[in-house]
């Protein structure tokens, strides 16, 4: 028996110990993914909460397919595409067709970008965006499975991606000259 | 240094080991939640208890101190009445400050009275769903002051006929006849529109062409309306109204500040292109939720200080609610970004 296995078998019997050891294992890769997922550290927090009660509550249900760390990953990006819900359909309500795919999304990695400056830098963005970004780029899940989860068209999903990138990178490089400047 | 050929691919770089210890108390509550499980039953069934406790005491106090309240405010307004007695139903509890307001009117008119006239102007406006203010005709000998009063008589009784009400506010008119009402000069923003109106009036022609009591107008420059209507005594009258346009106020608050120190962007500072009635902002960091700085003055601006103590890098959030020159209300809130660079 591996470790994870004895772990989630602890948690299946409601033991305590065991709850903790899954907690202070996974609970710091899933608080990286709910701090990008939201706007707030409170919120953040909230979803981890969240997510970390559905999580034992629903282990039988962990089907040993995958890695454990996906399948909880997932529970904490739906908790909180749950908690955006209302601000993710407000943004998500244009459908373009995408801009020029060839633009130029190239990015230097200054020193100064800092994990903080990063996320706040994806906090900006509208709800909508920044669950895009996050689904497609980061995760790394296709057009089709992002729509499918946002409850969007492919089209939009691919157009809000690209405009995330553009603002991201406006950002960044305004940043930079701001930076030269001073 | 490394360039990416994407940003997204630099995001997956640098967040691929992202793992930040979430606070202790995020554990606390996960294991709270377990705990209180066993209890939450008995907990459900004390809290209903509880409620319905509430609720019952609560509607006992309500109607023990209702007939209290009511009597007190009924000897303030009609302080002056002769005839308290026909007047006590109308006393409602909507129309108390209005009401006091009135018996004050009828004591003094001074300075103070006439801004307090103006917020129940305000308030009356939004009760009757009128943008325009309302001035009362019929009356050309009395000051402005009575003329409001009678407007706001005649808005709250809906039985104009009481005449005792009307006796004691003005004495001098005569109430046989409702008093013709129509709206003040009046100013708003490009693109807006405003309801002009005249009330208890005859055959009332609009210089738009308009023979409603009420017209709905969006001047794009300063106008003048007219109405002619017929007065009580058949005579034909013409009043104007002048609707005059205002320059739209645009706020500008910058995205990002870097207090260091060299004179360019060492504050936050929020401008207005057009002179602001009354301002407040609120900035919170966003990182603590911590209120870093207040100002109800648009001209001094936050340093990045709190207390003397320089504030770290990262996102803020600032609320910032202003009031133009027209009196409108407007609320804003947003981010910006504190950037430390030596």
């Amino acid at each position: 028996m591996s470790n994870d296995e004895q772990i989630i078998s602890g948690c299946i019997n409601g033991e305590e110990k065991y709850r903790y050891m899954l907690y202070k294992q996974y609970s710091p890769i899933l608080y990286g993914t709910a701090l990008r997922y939201t706007n707030t550290e409170d919120d953040a927090q909230d979803v981890l909460q969240e997510a970390f009660i559905l999580i034992f509550d629903n282990i039988k249900q962990y089907n040993g397919k995958g890695k454990l760390v996906a399948w909880m990953n997932k529970i904490v990006i739906n908790q909180a595409l749950k908690l955006y819900q209302k601000q993710i359909k407000n943004t998500l309500v244009d459908y373009e067709e995408y801009e020029n795919t060839l633009i130029d999304n190239s990015v230097a990695e200054y020193d100064w970008l800092s994990y903080q400056l990063l996320l706040d830098l994806i906090h900006q963005l509208p709800t909508g965006y920044q669950m895009v970004f996050n689904l497609c780029e980061i995760e790394g899940y296709s057009y089709e499975e992002v729509a499918k989860m946002l409850n969007c068209s492919l089209g939009t999903c691919r157009s809000q991606l690209f405009k995330a990138k553009k603002k991201l990178k406006q950002k960044i490089v305004e940043l930079q000259k701001q930076k030269e400047i001073l | 240094m490394k360039t990416y050929k994407d940003i997204g691919e630099l995001y997956k770089d640098k967040f691929a080991g992202y793992a930040p210890t979430p606070p202790e108390q995020v554990w606390n509550n996960v294991q709270k939640h377990y705990k209180k499980h066993n209890f939450v039953k008995t907990k459900y069934m004390l809290g209903a208890i509880g409620i319905v406790a509430c609720a019952i005491i609560g509607f006992c106090l309500l109607y023990t101190l209702r007939p209290n309240t009511e009597k007190a405010s009924t000897n303030k307004v009609f302080v002056q009445n002769t005839k308290p007695q026909l007047t006590e139903k109308q006393t409602t509890e909507e129309n108390q400050p209005i009401a006091t307001n009135m018996a004050n009117n009828n004591n003094n008119i001074s300075h103070s009275n006439i801004n307090k006239q103006k917020a129940i102007n305000q308030q009356h406006r939004n009760d009757c769903k009128e943008n325009a203010p309302s001035q009362t005709f019929a009356l050309p000998n009395t000051p402005q002051q009575e003329n409001n009063q009678h407007v706001l008589m005649e808005k709250e009784t809906p039985h104009p006929t009481n005449t005792d009400m009307a006796e004691n506010t003005e004495n001098k008119t005569n109430t046989d006849s409702p008093h013709i009402t129509f709206s003040k000069d009046t100013s708003i923003v490009e693109g807006e529109q405003v309801y002009l109106f005249v009330k208890n009036a005859h055959n009332i022609l609009w210089s738009t062409g308009e023979k409603t009591s009420t017209i709905l107008v969006a001047p794009t420059y300063n106008e003048t309306y007219a109405a002619t209507f017929t007065q009580a005594n058949d005579e034909d009258t013409t009043i104007y109204i002048q609707v005059n346009i205002e320059n739209q106020t645009h706020i500008f608050i910058p995205s990002a500040f870097t207090p260091n120190g060299d004179g360019l962007n060492d504050e936050f500072k929020v401008s207005a292109s057009e002179t602001l009635t009354t301002f407040f902002i609120s900035i919170v960091s966003a990182q603590t939720k911590q209120i870093v700085f207040q100002s109800n003055d648009i001209n001094i601006n936050w340093d990045g200080t709190l207390k003397g103590t320089p504030q770290p890098e990262g996102r803020y959030l600032y609320s910032i609610q202003y009031q133009d020159k027209l009196g409108k209300i407007h609320q804003k809130q947003g981010d910006f970004l504190l950037i430390r660079t030596y």
